[in-house]
């Protein structure tokens, strides 16, 4: 019970996967320029993590080490192009938004990171309860950046009437989402410094490497080398 | 076929849809490598070869494989899978044949299978129906604008280090900041020759 | 032994995968395709309201759909055109009045490529209402000249620019004038008389657009899937 509560906690607070780790960059900023489209793109990511997080579990036991990696992408590619269809047949407007980045949704590091750090070491159950609170973790993440850039760039909230006009369009242009996203990452690290009295100082390159799925390839370069 | 011309496709993709800082793709490898020059430089370099061979193998393997057989909904497993093999390969081939080149740009080779900006432009080139020589000139003028965002940035990020800030802005904050001010001038290039 | 084992379980996901991918493209394809179909049916409907049925007539250049009435007057003359905007073709719906000079029922944005919330607008209907019942000669923008009666989106003088021209050339267009004017000639009722444009719908307790939709729906789905089987 205590190692599912703590693993809920970690997804989305601790070990936030935009937030803190700093990856899923992508998705994060271009699909977040209505509330919609971030319900959206964070519903299938969610999705299609905790989907590859649950089968990559039950199937690693009979999966060869050397080619885990390639078998990974094959898993999580088949539930990005399951998502692909499915967004395509029955929400065709969110598909017109969201474009070439549901597709993306399998270069997505988050979900690599996840399924070789997590599902390949634990068991459903817990890969389920993973999935998820990551999933939302960055949910919420896209979620917020989603409603500031909507409310402040177009004046709406999920589509609702223009609650004032001559709203500031720069927010839902690309520069807005940089800008956003550097307040809101700010803000999140203000409260953690606040509630977390240790102050972790994130040196600049390895923290994107943190999450990532190939760092142990690059530490083993930088070994032989 | 789509009829743009080729000028057209270049200058737009380098400045006026620039893959970084209008498209937002390549994100994480922009920020995780743009703290150094040196680093800029040969990732840049390994993302430029990469991307047209990527692009170049995608087209063929969607015109004369999955659009005869009807499989193009295998297109995001196919193109994935092809990638990283094909970047294993030119690992290999580099490691062997290329010790000198191997050793400048190795260690970027297996991070830009996770690099979204060259499954991307895969897509993209599927998507806009661009014709061969349309792809190459795509991709190429990508991967400069690539080059060009991330190396202007690095150069700014070397001045950010020194910069005295508060606790909370330090690293990712100023900048994703950063990034807005460079985003910004370059959406100024809107109207480029007419494009 | 080893090696052997690694091909068998790799051939063996990706047989699985295959496999599952293609029961749902068997499964979701005709429902995108029908999304394609209803959409453009769902866009006619709002350009020219009271449309029951049309028949499809290829002029030289242009393809244009005459539409009829229940009464099968000639209301209106539905066209697809395309422009090119800033960020690539600009696909669009237009519904123009059946008589000299020629004027603007209603317009809608098929597809584009413009920036979000710059040039992206111009699929919004508080843009392209501007358009609606101006002579030619008025589909200018505001700036260009003193007769224009077009406001441009704000930050896409390109894009609105491109949609307002490809519109005045469209309107001013020989061939499409001339044809207009010839059909003005034509007594209505004689006319569709002579045509008997297809009549979709067979029955009459449904209102007739959900008909219409209906019948479309039933021949693209058999034509989807008939190959298939």
């Amino acid at each position: 019970m205590r190692k599912i509560f703590e693993i809920i906690l970690r997804g989305i607070l601790k070990e936030n996967p935009v937030l803190i780790m700093m990856i899923g960059l992508c998705p994060f900023l271009a699909c977040s320029t209505t509330a919609n489209d971030a319900v959206g793109m964070g519903l299938a990511a969610t999705f299609v993590l905790t989907c590859s997080n649950i089968l990559i579990s039950l199937i690693r036991r009979i999966i060869p080490h050397n080619i885990r990696i390639p078998i990974f992408i094959v898993v999580i590619a088949t539930f990005t192009t399951i998502v692909d269809y499915t967004i395509k047949a029955y929400f065709p407007t969110l598909s017109e938004s969201l474009g070439v980045f549901i597709p993306l949704i399998v270069v997505n590091c988050i979900i690599l990171a996840r399924a070789e750090a997590f599902a390949s070491k634990n068991n459903i159950f817990y890969s389920f309860v993973d999935g998820i609170s990551m999933g939302g973790g960055f949910f919420l993440a896209i979620v917020i950046l989603g409603i500031i850039r909507e409310l402040l760039g177009s004046g709406t909230i999920f589509g609702s009437k223009e609650l004032f006009s001559y709203p500031a369009v720069i927010m839902v242009l690309p520069p807005g989402g940089f800008l956003a996203a550097g307040v809101v990452i700010t803000i999140t690290k203000y409260i953690e410094n606040k509630l977390i009295k240790k102050t972790k100082i994130i040196s600049n390159l390895p923290s994107s490497c943190e999450g990532c799925s190939l760092k142990s390839t690059c530490m083993e370069f930088l070994k032989n080398k | 076929m789509n009829n743009i011309s080729l000028l057209g496709i270049f200058i737009s993709s380098i400045f006026v849809n620039n893959i970084i800082l209008m498209k937002f793709l390549g994100l994480c490898s922009f920020f995780g490598v743009s703290n150094k020059l040196s680093s800029a430089l040969g990732m840049s370099a390994a993302v430029f070869f990469v991307m047209n061979l990527a692009a170049v193998v995608s087209w063929f393997l969607y015109y004369f494989v999955l659009l005869p057989l009807n499989l193009e909904f295998l297109k995001i497993i196919v193109f994935i899978l092809i990638i990283s093999s094909l970047v294993q390969l030119v690992e290999l081939f580099m490691k062997k044949f290329l010790p000198g080149l191997f050793k400048a740009l190795g260690i970027y080779l297996p991070l830009i299978t996770t690099n979204c900006a060259i499954l991307a432009v895969a897509f993209l080139v599927v998507d806009y129906q661009y014709s061969l020589l349309q792809t190459i000139v795509f991709s190429s003028g990508t991967a400069i604008g690539y080059t060009l965002a991330i190396i202007l940035f690095s150069s700014i990020r070397e001045r950010i280090e020194l910069a005295p800030l508060p606790n909370a802005a330090k690293g990712y904050g100023i900048v994703f900041v950063t990034s807005a001010l460079m985003s910004l001038s370059f959406m100024g290039l809107i109207g480029l020759f007419g494009f | 032994m080893k090696t052997l084992n690694m091909i068998i379980v790799l051939f063996i996901v990706c047989c699985f995968s295959a496999v599952s991918l293609s029961f749902l493209y068997v499964k979701t394809q005709p429902r995108i395709q029908l999304n394609k179909v209803q959409k453009e049916v769902k866009l006619k409907k709002q350009i020219i309201p009271h449309m029951e049925n049309f028949v499809v007539k290829s002029l030289e250049k242009l393809n244009i759909e005459e539409c009829f009435d229940e009464k099968n007057t000639l209301i209106g003359i539905l066209v697809k055109n395309s422009c090119k905007g800033y960020g690539g073709p600009i696909e669009y719906l237009v519904g123009i009045k059946p008589e000299v000079p020629l004027k603007i029922i209603g317009i809608k944005v098929l597809s584009h490529k413009e920036t979000p919330g710059l040039g992206a607008n111009v699929a919004k209907d508080k843009f392209l209402s501007q358009f609606i019942d101006k002579v030619p000669q008025e589909l200018v923008l505001k700036k260009d000249n003193v007769q224009g009666k077009i406001d441009a989106i704000t930050g896409a003088t390109i894009t609105s620019k491109a949609i307002t021209n490809s519109l005045q050339e469209l309107l001013l267009d020989e061939e499409l004038n001339k044809y207009i004017l010839s059909l003005s000639k034509v007594q209505q009722e004689h006319y569709s008389l002579q045509i008997k444009p297809q009549r979709m719908q067979s029955n009459t307790k449904k209102s007739s657009f959900s008909a219409v939709l209906e019948q479309l729906t039933t021949t693209y789905l058999q034509q989807e899937i008939q190959p298939q089987q």
